[in-house]
């Protein structure tokens, strides 16, 4: 938190439009760059830079636009988004921003991870081999799970998908 | 120097003022240097895909024009290597970047350390031309690789040595002063130029039944396999880079899952050519961009491979090129257009999407080569992956516009578990004339009339059970229902081919003409016996014929044919 007292702020906002705003008049930002907007009530938006120039910043309000005006106030914060993680972490519930919302304390981080990822070398990948019994029988019988492969559950609007998928935690 | 800095960054697309480019020159990026290539200018403002991640990339950073495309090094310590899309070897970047990909790392695509045992045929004092062979070297055991003069060079051999070189030490030169090396590099968007084009009239080989016989793609043909998701485009793909009769194999997998690069990387050095008994990775090279490596890279990826695979045809070779798959390809294409805010086309492809996929394709043939007079080819097969598997969209129709054989893998047929999955009505070939004269010569005098008997029965079958979904198949009469039995011979043992099995997975050309011939005996024979009186029930009856796709799964099935063929006959003539 240090770090973003001491970012530069801007009142810039020269145009709202769906999920983006347009920052003008910054000094040079970084592609992907994340972003904090301070509403002029309090409330705390994140977003992340879509497009950088000279001229213009494009950036994309995860929480969405609504009560941005041009008296908000921007910060760039100059880094990819990257997420706490510690091994705490197991056993919490935790919000798509990754903030605990079971009532518990802030999560202590290891570590800080890009949640963009990184690619893995295709090379240095071994062939997914351990079987994984599932119990659902339908799974194991016709369409093997191994350790490292995807396994999508397709579904349709009002269909059950939810029980598979928690049973999923236990396989 | 050319130098400039970056005016707009967005995505993969980087917009750079104050240097003077020309189209596709390769720029540096930004303190990182990361590689981009040129592809529009508009004014004083430059626009640049980017080959690797962007993050962090600030306007006002600089840019270095290099005034040079983007090419490849083509040299002995291709064949076996595995590429990112602008030809940098994954095994070399683990070692300077760990497990993942990251940015900033450049790596020759040639070894430069390995020392090559060069031995010149060319002598000094000969005229010598783009193209013409230099001399030889035994790039993997029993693959030679010649060492060609690059084809924009020519003059007189001022001097030539045989011996132990590295791919950057000078084997000799012409007399205008040009030194030849064993490699040479060329840039990827450009067609290495050829003596002349020649028609196709010789098969590519694949050993997948239903291809060789039905759907046949010509060395120097194209070829396309639109498939809805799971109906096993890349297991065929597989399988034709594994027992295609092609010299050389370049598989580029295109934005397709990296496990599938390492099925390929684990399997094929344990698996042998048919025809050399060498280890099938040894005439191969793979050019990996998954799904998640950077976008623009997979946009180049496919020059990359198919300016390897003509780098080979020039030496003379058959070149088969699998490109697994063309769809990811276009929508990398589309990625970077939506960014540089151009007028999108159907469905958000760029306009000029027809003409790539063209010119793409255009790069297949079978040629003569400058330089030399052994002639060469390199056809392209192209995996594309059509949304909810409509054959309507574009990238599907483009590629249709250009290829000549068309195999459509069908959801419903990968549903029944009838593997390959290609429809056999819908799909086609146009090569079956051109290559007439050659199975004449070099299968038998009746491979084209077998082939024609057995589309027929197959298109009869269709029309046949359309009637039967009507009225049951009771009320056919015998004789169609007898024509339903050898149809589903037909499809069992003809055109099912389990691409898992270790005998299966390959069949030659005289097993698939075998295979034919007994089908169209056993129909005879089950004809004959409708005349002798015999109902068709009981000929349905009958169970040897079943035991016939038994042969598929026997290497030395000689014996086995004929004593199920034997047993049939007695079945069929009580
Ligand atoms: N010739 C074959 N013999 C046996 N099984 C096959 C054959 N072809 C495909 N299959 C089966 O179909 C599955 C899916 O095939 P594949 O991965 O090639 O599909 P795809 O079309 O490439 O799918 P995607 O669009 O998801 O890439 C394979 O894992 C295999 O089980
Ligand atoms: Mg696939």
């Amino acid at each position: 938190m240090e770090i973003i007292k001491k970012m530069k702020e801007y009142k810039t906002i020269s145009r709202v439009a769906g999920p983006l705003i347009f920052v003008e008049k910054t000094e040079p930002i970084g592609y992907a760059d994340i972003v904090k907007i301070a509403l002029p009530d309090g409330t705390i938006k994140n977003g992340q830079v879509l497009d950088t120039s000279d001229d213009i910043v494009v950036v994309q309000v995860f929480e969405g636009t609504s009560g941005i005006d041009v008296d908000t106030r921007v910060k760039f914060l100059g880094d990819a988004l990257k997420l706490s993680v510690s091994k705490d972490m197991l056993g919490r519930i935790l919000s798509g921003s990754g903030k605990p919302i079971d009532g518990g304390p802030e999560v202590i981080p290891e570590k800080k991870l890009d949640i963009m990822g990184a690619a893995i070398n295709p090379f240095s990948r071994a062939l997914p081999h351990d079987f994984i019994q599932t119990g659902i029988s339908t799974i194991d019988a016709m369409n093997t799970l191994v350790r490292g492969q995807k396994l999508p559950l397709f579904s349709g609007s009002g269909l059950p998908h939810r029980q598979p998928f928690a049973r999923s935690s236990r396989f | 120097m050319d130098k400039g800095v970056i005016y707009r960054v967005a995505g993969p697309v980087v917009v750079a003022k104050g240097i003077k480019p020309r189209m596709y020159d390769v720029c540096r990026i930004g303190k990182e240097k990361l590689m981009g290539e040129v592809i529009q200018i508009t004014g004083d403002k430059v626009i640049i895909q980017v080959y690797e991640d962007t993050s962090g990339i600030k306007p006002g950073e600089p840019v270095i024009n290099t005034k040079e495309p983007l090419t490849v090094e083509l040299g002995p310590g291709l064949l076996t290597s595995i590429y990112d899309g602008i030809q940098r070897p994954l095994p070399v970047l683990i070692k300077q970047m760990g497990d993942f990909i990251k940015r900033g790392v450049d790596a020759p695509g040639l070894d430069q350390q390995k020392k090559w045992d060069f031995k010149a045929v060319a002598k000094k004092g000969d005229d010598v031309k783009g193209g013409s062979i230099l001399g030889e070297v035994e790039e993997t055991p029993g693959n030679i690789h010649k060492i060609m003069v690059p084809p924009n060079q020519k003059g007189k051999l001022a001097e030539i040595n045989s011996g132990k070189f590295t791919v950057n030490d000078v084997i000799g030169k012409l007399d205008n002063g040009f030194e030849l090396k064993l490699k040479h590099n060329w840039p990827v968007r450009i067609e290495r130029p050829v003596s002349s084009k020649l028609k196709p009239e010789m098969p590519l080989i694949t050993g997948q039944r239903i291809i060789d016989a039905l759907f046949p793609i010509a060395k120097g043909g194209v070829a396309a396999i639109p498939g809805p998701f799971g109906s096993g485009k890349t297991v065929m793909q597989q399988s034709l880079s594994k027992w295609s009769d092609a010299d050389i194999i370049v598989y580029v997998g295109c934005g397709e899952r990296g496990n599938e690069m390492t099925e390929v990387l684990t399997e094929f050095p344990k698996l042998t050519d048919p025809k050399s008994g060498k280890p099938l990775m040894n005439r191969t090279v793979l050019i990996a961009n998954t799904s998640n490596m950077p976008v623009a890279a997979r946009e180049a990826s496919i020059y990359t491979g198919v300016t390897i695979a003509e780098y080979y045809r020039d030496m003379g070779y058959s070149v088969a090129l699998m490109a697994d798959s063309t769809s990811r390809w276009a929508e990398a294409m589309r990625e970077i257009g939506s960014r540089l805010e151009e007028m999108p086309g159907e469905e958000g492809y760029p306009a000029y999407l027809s003409t790539r996929l063209a010119q793409f394709y255009e790069r297949a043939g079978r040629v003569i080569p400058l330089g030399t007079k052994n002639e060469g080819s390199i056809s392209i097969i192209g995996a594309v992956s059509p949304a909810g598997g409509d054959f309507s969209e574009p990238v599907t129709q483009s590629t249709l516009r250009v290829t000549k054989v068309f195999w459509a893998l069908d959801a419903k047929l990968a549903q029944r578990r009838h593997f390959p999955s290609i429809n056999w009505l819908t799909s086609y070939s146009l090569y079956h004339d051109a290559l007439d004269e050659w199975y004449v010569k070099n299968v038998a005098s009746d491979w084209r009339s077998l082939v024609g008997k057995m589309m027929s029965i197959l298109q009869e079958e269709e029309k046949l059970l359309e009637i039967v979904q009507l009225v049951g198949s009771d009320a056919l009469p015998e004789r169609q229902q007898v024509t339903l039995v050898v149809a589903r011979l037909i499809r069992e043992v003809l055109l099912q081919q389990n691409a898992f099995h270790d005998v299966d997975t390959f069949c030659d050309m005289k097993k698939t003409h075998d295979i034919m011939i007994s089908i169209m005996k056993i129909s005879k024979m089950a004809n004959n016996a409708l005349d002798n009186g015999m109902r068709a029930e009981q000929i349905l009856e009958t169970k040897s014929k079943d035991r016939l796709s038994e042969i598929k799964f026997v290497k030395s099935y000689d014996n086995l044919l004929k004593e199920i063929m034997g047993k049939i006959e007695k079945e069929l003539k009580q």
